[in-house]
């Protein structure tokens, strides 16, 4: 029992990273329908750029997280302009290659740059082992859930309450729509990929903080898991996402404590097609109905 | 419908059009076998040739490219050192560095490469298992004698009588381990934490797992994961509450620093052990205090004070501003158990070259990573070292004999 | 017999590379029935070719069954696997439906991996050596032939009504559930034919070698070549298969340089873009490039073509994407399309 609830408090910890992941995956797809398979790749920039603040400007946590969140969101932003947006009409494959590509782009163009080799990541902060009763808490699982939480909740008061947020929904809605509206959906759609990826950064931190050691590859896996999260949770939904992700750390985890760690990413894969046929908006989704 | 804005244009740009395309395709085409042309000149086999010519594959690139890379250096540098002292029966050595990505496929079309174009006389390589199970094959129908360096699956030399490798193979290391963790640590129970999906780690633990169990231990947790993991806390949870006394952790430095750091974090007071996939200086700058105390078997020690290991490490320091890896000293021994079998064979041929290294490692030989001979299968027998890991240092602890 | 023929002019390395040209189309050609023709979107191809492979291993292996015998109980196995996969099309679409395939060919990994019979995590080692260039060749054109017919006949019409317009083709009377999954199953039959050939062409098998960088390299070649048709696919095949070769030396790296220039040249011309002055500056920066190489020469490749080598792939992809979405093929199409309407004119 004892260990059943240990494991779920890593699961936590685990699950808050891939919601902060889904959220940016959920947002892009929201607005713009496609799997920017190079989300997972921006956590992995994010980690290397707060790794090089820390390194030449020796900052600390808080600015080494900003500076992250500012260089990839504009990173996010150039990408979507460059890659993305001569696509925007083209059949769905099309812009989903082109994701791939970008996503193969960063990859190797980092292995080249910065060598394939693992990087050990700054300790911003000495581990405390914390002493809740049974269960043993780190200082950096807290702070990775108030660091999660927080910007959870500056993600909806965005999307909710401000000027921006409301010409991303109504472009999410009906692009041609807002548009008739006077919206100006590019730049909405590039303000989403600001936010998006600015969000993946911080994942990108908050995993390099966790692991405490980062490479070129380490965004693929998260973000593929990010991605079926926020399909569980149903996509272009904030509490989805986040939902999402804390039901695939929870299961992921407690799978392998039963003893089947080599099924982990099979059951995380399995999970997203049994929620696909079974309720494919997901658990948060709005129901989509088909136009002609 | 979609208009066809050249239309008006006629003729001229026509033929021009026509040109541009006969022109694309003609280059695609004769690119096709631009590369893998024949050589000129590559029919004169009779003359004995002026330069020896020694094919290296590895993988530069990929995931392990960082033991193709160290590979490639030791490679370097001996044949430098060949050459320098006058190179082999007279020849000067020129060798071919190819890489193969760690993709099995690749390490086919290299290895035919290797033979048929650069017409190489024998090749080191290749890196992992089932690189060289790809390649070997190729080599052994063609009869050119092929050494891997790093490949410890026991099928490799299987494949025929050209196979050769300079390693021990996992059971060897596994059961080193398992020794040394009973007899000398006094360790009761332990576990296992491996990559299900790299043979190389699950060979090393289903050693030792057999191994501790025959001695009388008892394995209490048997956790895997995969190559793509980076959080371990819940197989890591699993182990805590067994409470072994020793965990065995043969995977290479990036996995295990992580695994150590994660099981200091849950409060796991265990030892652990490991391979010869430990021996990195980054194994201290990854892993930092959480690897602290742990014993790992390997082919060398750099403490030993055997002045051929001195020189070696001196020299690659000197040369690259780097310690070198057991890759690297693997390589390095590789090559020059090749260039004794030449010397051995005293004429550049590779069925002659063959029966020369079989005939060196029969007799004995004895590199930087320590003396071995060769079974009947071309298995190295050779020492093992087993270290520990104290204060940012590889301490010697033990050399176990096979 | 041929590969006799061959011999008597080419190097078994070229006729090695010819062998995996022809596995990879056959490959190629497959993935293009779900990706290009039905409009479907599978990133999970390697995991069919693995299924393949293995069964087709495993009888020839254990039980000596007759290489051909073996080679289509593994196609057959694979097609079962294309059925549970094709099912879940029922119920989902394009970027769900890719991702569900990446999962399955995931999942199929990682059972092969943890299957001791057949080698596991060490691999599949002392698979005959059945296959050659003669049987891949005759493989590959029969397999060939069977698609394109296939692509020409009423299904594969319907086929391509769901890749236009799936509601309209339901409209129609198509049953595009049926045509989907049919689709898969096929798709997946020929995977596993070359997943066969492949495993006893090298004589050995690993089940880390179809992951999703297998996938997409096979991805790779309809993209390239064109999608939506099979002789894009086998161009597609034929450019990627030597491509990694050629860039090995010097020599290929230049004739690299100069081909991607023509075809760059080829596509904006045929995008009405071209004058003296980009030909010129084209010709300027391929020539720097070309001077480039031979100047810093040999070491720099050496060092830095594998790495750089995935960089070209993904850059490529991208251009390709964005400025000729038809592939090689619909270029050389586009490029060839005056000609014949021209000479259909003579003739009239």
């Amino acid at each position: 029992m004892e260990q059943v609830v240990q494991q779920i408090v890593n699961g936590l910890a685990l699950g808050f990273i891939y919601a902060l992941i889904a959220l940016g995956y959920s947002l892009v797809y929201g607005i713009i329908r496609l799997i920017n398979f190079a989300h997972g790749d921006i956590i992995m920039v994010g980690a290397y750029v707060a790794l090089f603040s820390y390194l030449i400007l020796g900052v600390g946590f808080v600015p080494a997280l900003l500076i992250a969140m500012v260089t990839c969101s504009l990173l996010g932003v150039t990408i979507e302009r460059v890659a993305y947006k001569p696509l925007r009409e083209a059949p769905r494959i099309a812009a989903l290659i082109t994701a791939i590509g970008v996503s193969f782009l960063l990859e190797y163009g980092f292995q080249l740059f910065f060598g394939p080799q693992q990087r050990a990541f700054p300790e911003f902060f000495k581990t405390h082992h914390y002493k809740l009763g049974i269960l043993s808490v780190t200082n950096e699982q807290i702070l990775i859930l108030s660091i999660a939480v927080v910007l959870m909740l500056l993600l909806n008061f965005i999307v909710m309450k401000t000027k921006t947020g409301m010409a991303m929904r109504a472009v999410s809605f009906d692009k041609d729509a807002a548009r008739l509206m006077g919206i100006n959906v590019d730049n909405t759609i590039s303000a989403t990929f600001a936010l998006g990826t600015a969000l993946a950064a911080a994942a990108g931190m908050l995993l390099g903080l966790y692991y405490q050691q980062i490479d070129p590859l380490m965004g693929f896996t998260p973000g593929l898991k990010a991605f079926i999260s926020a399909v569980i949770g149903g996509i272009g939904s904030i509490p989805g996402a986040m939902i999402g992700g804390l039901v695939l750390g929870i299961t992921e985890v407690l799978v392998v404590s039963l003893g089947y760690s080599t099924l982990k990413d099979g059951v995380a894969f399995l999970l997203l097609i049994l929620v696909l046929l079974i309720r494919p908006r997901g658990i948060f989704g709005e129901k989509v109905v088909e136009k002609v | 419908m979609k208009l066809n804005f050249s239309e008006r244009k006629g003729v001229f740009i026509l033929s021009k059009r026509l040109l541009v395309l006969i022109t694309v395709f003609a280059l695609v085409f004769s690119l096709s076998f631009a590369g893998c042309a024949k050589k000129e000149g590559a029919k004169e086999e009779t003359k004995e040739p002026e330069v020896i010519k020694i094919g290296v594959v590895t993988p530069l690139t990929g995931d392990v490219a960082t033991f193709g890379q160290s590979t490639k250096k030791a490679v370097e540098m001996a044949v430098e050192e060949i050459n320098a002292a006058g190179g082999v029966l007279g020849k000067k050595i020129e060798v071919v560095i190819e890489d193969d990505r760690n993709d099995p496929k690749e390490t086919a079309n290299v290895v035919r490469k290797l033979i048929d174009q650069d017409k190489v006389v024998a090749i080191i390589g290749s890196l992992t298992s089932k690189c060289s199970l790809a390649g070997m094959p190729i080599a052994n129908a063609k009869k050119i004698p092929m050494i891997s360096n790093a490949s410890t699956n026991p099928k490799v030399t299987l494949t025929g009588p050209y196979a050769f490798r300079v390693c021990f193979i996992d059971d060897f290391q596994g059961q080193v381990m398992a020794k040394f963790a009973y007899e000398e640590l006094g360790a009761k129970k332990a576990a296992v934490l491996y990559d299900i999906g790299n043979d190389y780690t699950k060979g090393l633990a289903e050693y030792f797992v057999k191994s501790f169990k025959e001695l009388g231990g008892e394995i209490v947790a048997e956790e895997t994961y995969q190559q793509a993991d980076n959080d371990f806390n819940a197989q890591l949870t699993s182990i805590k509450g067994k409470n072994p006394d020793v965990i065995f952790l043969p995977d290479y430095y990036q996995k295990v620093s992580l695994i150590a750091k994660q099981a200091r974090g849950l409060g796991i007071k265990a030892t652990f052990l490991g391979g010869d996939g430990w021996d990195s200086p980054e194994l201290f700058k990854l892993g930092g205090e959480a690897i602290e105390g742990g014993y790992f078997s390997n082919h060398y020690s750099q403490q030993d004070p055997d002045p051929k290991t001195q020189e070696f490490i001196k020299k690659f320091e000197e040369k690259y501003g780097e310690k070198p890896d057991a890759l690297a000293a693997l390589g390095y021994d590789a090559f020059y158990y090749l260039v004794e079998g030449i010397k051995k064979a005293g004429k550049v041929d590779s069925v002659a070259i063959r029966d020369g290294i079989e005939a060196v490692g029969k007799a004995g030989f004895s590199g930087v990573t320590g003396k071995f001979t060769i079974d009947e299968n071309r298995n190295p027998i050779k020492a093992a070292v087993v270290l520990k890991v104290e204060g940012g240092q590889f301490k010697f602890v033990k050399r176990v004999e096979p | 017999m041929i590969e006799q023929l061959l011999s008597n002019f080419m190097s078994s390395y070229q006729i090695q590379i010819l062998s995996f040209i022809g596995i990879f189309t056959i490959l190629a050609i497959s993935l293009d029935i779900i990706n290009g023709y039905t409009g479907q979107f599978s990133i999970g191809h390697a995991g069919f070719m693995a299924v393949g492979g293995y069964v087709a291993a495993y009888l020839t292996f254990y039980h000596q069954v007759p290489f051909i015998l073996a080679t289509l109980a593994g196609a057959l196995s694979a097609a079962f696997f294309g059925l549970l996969i094709g099912i879940p099309t029922l119920r989902l679409r394009g970027d769900y439906l890719a991702i569900a395939t990446l999962g399955f060919a995931e999942i199929i990994r990682v059972v092969l991996l943890n299957l001791d019979v057949v080698g596991g995590a060490r691999g599949f080692a002392g698979i005959s050596n059945l296959s050659n260039f003669d049987t891949v060749l005759i493989i590959t054109i029969i397999s060939f032939i069977v698609l394109y017919n296939f692509t020409r006949s009423a299904y594969g019409r319907a086929l391509q009504s769901i890749r236009e317009d799936e509601i309209a083709a339901e409209c129609m009377g198509v049953p595009t559930t049926y045509f989907k999954v049919l689709a898969f199953v096929v798709a997946a039959f020929f995977a596993g034919i070359a997943g066969s050939l492949y495993g006893h062409y090298l004589m050995f098998l690993h089940p880390n070698d179809f992951g999703l960088l297998r996938s997409i390299e096979i991805l790779l070649m309809i993209v390239l070549g064109g999608m939506g048709n099979l002789w894009g696919a086998l161009l597609g095949a034929i450019v990627l298969s030597i491509l990694p070769e050629s860039l090995r030396n010097y020599q290929g790296i230049v004739y690299t340089i100069a081909v991607v220039y023509l075809v760059g040249v080829a596509i904006s011309y045929q995008k009405g873009k071209q004058n003296i002055a980009r030909w010129l500056a084209g010709i300027l920066i391929a020539g720097l490039a070309v001077g480039f190489i031979l100047i810093y020469g040999k070491e720099l490749i050496i060092r830095y073509a594998g790495q750089m080598r995935m960089i070209i792939y993904s850059i490529l992809l991208i251009l390709m994407m964005i400025f000729q979405p038809s592939g090689l093929i619909g270029l050389a199409r586009d490029l060839a399309k005056p000609l014949k309407e021209r000479l259909r004119g003579v003739k009239a």
